[in-house]
């Protein structure tokens, strides 16, 4: 029957298809082989055969990919022996060279120096945590520079910028000054300044400066009772002080709490961060990154907003208890007033989130207090409608916080992205480090080579093209990984579109390296790869000790046992 | 991992430095490599040291030494790579494929006779102190 299984005809054609493969030093093995299958007895024991003669040609195969060269040839002399290693070498660094080449050519590009330098924060991350330093492990603009060059040109954006930006810069007040007494319109920067500088006592006629300025604002209120807590907290020797018994807190809160709005003034730092990244180049995806969360520097005195609405929730009960329902009213409705001021522009994706939930948080309170008062009274119209606005605002702060964890969850690809670039940056560094091994090594024998001139074994020809494979493959990745992200940052600065910076916040809060050690159950987690790969050089540099000590050794005894 | 060895050939007289070699000896030659000798390279050597001047098959050395092709191969490639083996195509009958025939070359045969020199001298050295000790 024709159709009938044939294992010598398999065995034959899976040895034919093995020696199309093999390197031409092995095809006259391959040829024995397949010549020797015919009188190999039992069908099976063919098969058997040509399975171990198809893998012994395919690991020929495989090793003839990494080591050029009719690898078959006996070196019978000194001469044949060198010119072999001689062609090795060419190829190998002709090769090496090409790929070394291509991939200082990446540095040309733009995005492939920021992703180069966001793959090396990984390394200062690891460095601070090893060594325990507070610094920041993303050291981005030198704005005391920017500072100098903004007074030159007389650019009170410019210099604003610093004093809104520069964290820890010194004097950040006074180039607030200057900022401000070049443009009064840029009064504003105060409570940005003093919102992130609060410690420093110098802002207190800066922020007096700015009610001045925006009398309606309860910023700057908030700004002053940030700052009595602070005072408070010092006084204490930084123990959790009783800011809320000092009638300066007080005080602060309940103008900040009467004030007819709360502005952050969002859309000016935006437009400020937006003209000043565009006039300075900046193109530093984490510092477009900083200027977008700036916010969260403006957002001063939230956890006093929540307490001084406690006590005022709290005070209100007391006076409806004593039968003051006016009273008791006034305070609910102080509150709720706050709350209703915190809803945020619609703009920022991450803002509304953000200050939505802490709003829908602040609202729900007095919203079950009056609920709760009118069912006392007995009012059961008005209780279930401040019933409906608790169950309202609940679903509101669900649904936020749903869409805030879905913000920062990203897709897959941010996730792969921030992987990839994190691996390549590790496998660039390896792959250079083997191959400057490699070039120090063949130097090394060159140098005491007679004649003088290139010379390498076969294990650095192997390592050496393979690294230089390994630094254009892991360069190509790195870019790749990026460039998508740098077009973003590209767009926004084009057009000042912030959800533009949507994808690659999420993208950057992958890239966060601020945790070492992992913790156990993280293992998977390639944002800890630093770690890892310390860890495992030192384990294969010890393995590499313990196999030359062994390998010396047993030379050794082997010499002196032929002697 | 290769080791580097000295051998002399049965037919050379006369070492590096002058001196009368005695045909077989070990010695130091810093020039020639020797594959590493496994024990199934040993098996296959011993095989061909039977009957040194005889041609043998593969098929016939992976029955009698008991070695699956995939292990005999790279042994006789390597076996004939640093010269100790050489290789002969032979045509048995009209009709029929060619066989590749092996064969120890003076070298291959030195080569064993050394490492079965020194597998003895060892066998030897590990009997040495049960005796001494039997002895006292």
């Amino acid at each position: 029957m024709s159709g009938r299984f044939n294992p010598r005809r398999l065995a034959r054609a899976m040895l034919q298809g093995a020696m199309r493969i093999a390197p031409a030093h092995a095809a006259e093995w391959g040829q024995a082989m397949l010549c020797e299958l015919h009188y190999v007895e039992g069908n099976w024991t063919a098969l058997a055969w040509a399975v171990g003669g198809a893998g012994v040609l395919m690991k020929q195969a495989l090793f003839s990919l990494f080591i050029p060269g009719p690898a078959s040839q006996m070196a019978s002399s000194d001469r044949q022996f060198f010119a072999k290693e001689k062609s090795m070498r060419k190829s190998t660094l002709i090769a090496a060279a090409a790929c070394l080449a291509a991939s200082l050519l990446f540095f040309a590009a733009p995005a492939f120096r920021q992703a180069f330098a966001l793959s090396l924060r990984q390394w200062h991350a690891l460095v601070g945590s090893l060594y325990g330093g507070g610094e920041s492990p993303y050291p981005g603009t030198d704005y005391l520079k920017m500072a100098d060059r903004a007074r030159k040109n007389h650019d009170a954006e410019g210099l604003a910028f610093v004093a809104a930006h520069g964290w820890g810069t010194p004097n950040a007040g006074a180039v607030a000054d200057e900022a401000v007494q070049i443009d009064p319109n840029l009064t504003w920067i105060y409570a940005v300044a003093g919102a992130r500088n609060w410690s420093q006592p110098e802002f207190d006629q800066r922020i007096g400066k700015l009610e001045e300025y925006d009398p309606q604002n309860a910023t700057p209120h908030l700004i002053d009772a940030q700052r009595v807590q602070y005072q408070d907290f010092a006084r204490g020797g930084f123990r959790p002080g009783k800011y809320a018994d000092d009638p300066a807190w007080q005080n602060a809160m309940a103008a900040a709490f009467a004030s007819p709005k709360l502005d952050l003034y969002a859309d000016q730092l935006q437009q400020l961060d937006y003209n000043v990244s565009r006039r300075y180049g900046f193109d530093d995806p984490y510092e477009v990154e900083s200027q977008y969360f700036l916010s969260n520097g403006i957002s001063p005195g939230f956890g006093n907003s929540m307490d001084y609405a406690k006590s005022l929730l709290n005070s209100g009960d007391a006076l409806a208890a004593r039968g003051d329902s006016a009273g008791a009213l006034k305070q609910y409705w102080l509150v709720v007033h706050f709350g209703e001021m915190m809803w945020p522009p619609q703009h920022r994706t991450y803002d509304v989130l953000r200050i939505g939930i802490f709003a829908s948080v602040f609202l729900e309170e007095p919203y079950k207090h009056l609920a709760a008062f009118y069912s006392k009274r007995a009012d059961r119209e008005q209780a279930e409608f401040f019933n409906y606005l608790v169950d309202t605002t609940k679903q509101a702060r669900l649904s936020n916080s749903a869409a805030a964890r879905q913000f920062f969850a990203g897709t897959p690809a941010e996730q792969w992205n921030a992987n990839i670039l994190g691996a390549s940056g590790i496998a660039l560094f390896l792959c250079a480090s083997v191959l400057l091994v490699c070039a120090v090594v063949t130097l090394a024998r060159s140098l005491r080579a007679q004649p003088r001139n290139l010379q390498s074994g076969p294990l650095t020809n192997l390592l050496g093209g393979a690294s230089a494979v390994g630094v254009l493959v892991s360069s190509s990745a790195l870019y790749l990984s990026y460039r998508p992200y740098d077009e973003l940052v590209r767009a926004y600065l084009r057009d000042g579109d912030p959800s533009h910076l949507q994808t690659l916040i999420v993208f950057l809060s992958f890239l966060n390296y601020d945790s070492y050690p992992p913790k156990v159950g993280t293992l998977y987690n390639l944002r800890d790869f630093p770690v890892y790969f310390w860890a495992a050089t030192i384990v294969l540099c010890i393995f590499a000790v313990i196999f030359v000590a062994v390998r010396y050794v047993s030379n050794l005894r082997r010499s002196t046992a032929a002697a | 991992m290769f080791v580097r060895f000295l051998f002399a050939m049965h037919d050379w007289k006369h070492g590096t430095d002058g001196r009368l070699i005695a045909s077989g000896d070990i010695c130091r030659l810093w020039d020639v490599k020797i594959p590493r000798m496994s024990p199934q390279t040993i098996q296959v050597l011993e095989e061909f040291s039977e009957r040194p001047t005889a041609w043998h098959y593969g098929y016939e050395l992976s029955r009698e030494t008991g070695l699956k092709s995939g292990t005999l191969y790279p042994i006789l490639m390597r076996l004939a790579k640093y010269g100790l083996l050489e290789t002969k195509w032979v045509t048995t009958e009209k009709g029929v494929p060619p066989r590749h025939t092996y064969r120890l070359t003076p070298k291959g045969v030195e080569v064993l006779r050394g490492e079965l020199l020194a597998r003895a001298r060892q066998r030897v050295g590990a009997r040495k102190p049960a005796l001494s000790g039997g002895a006292a």
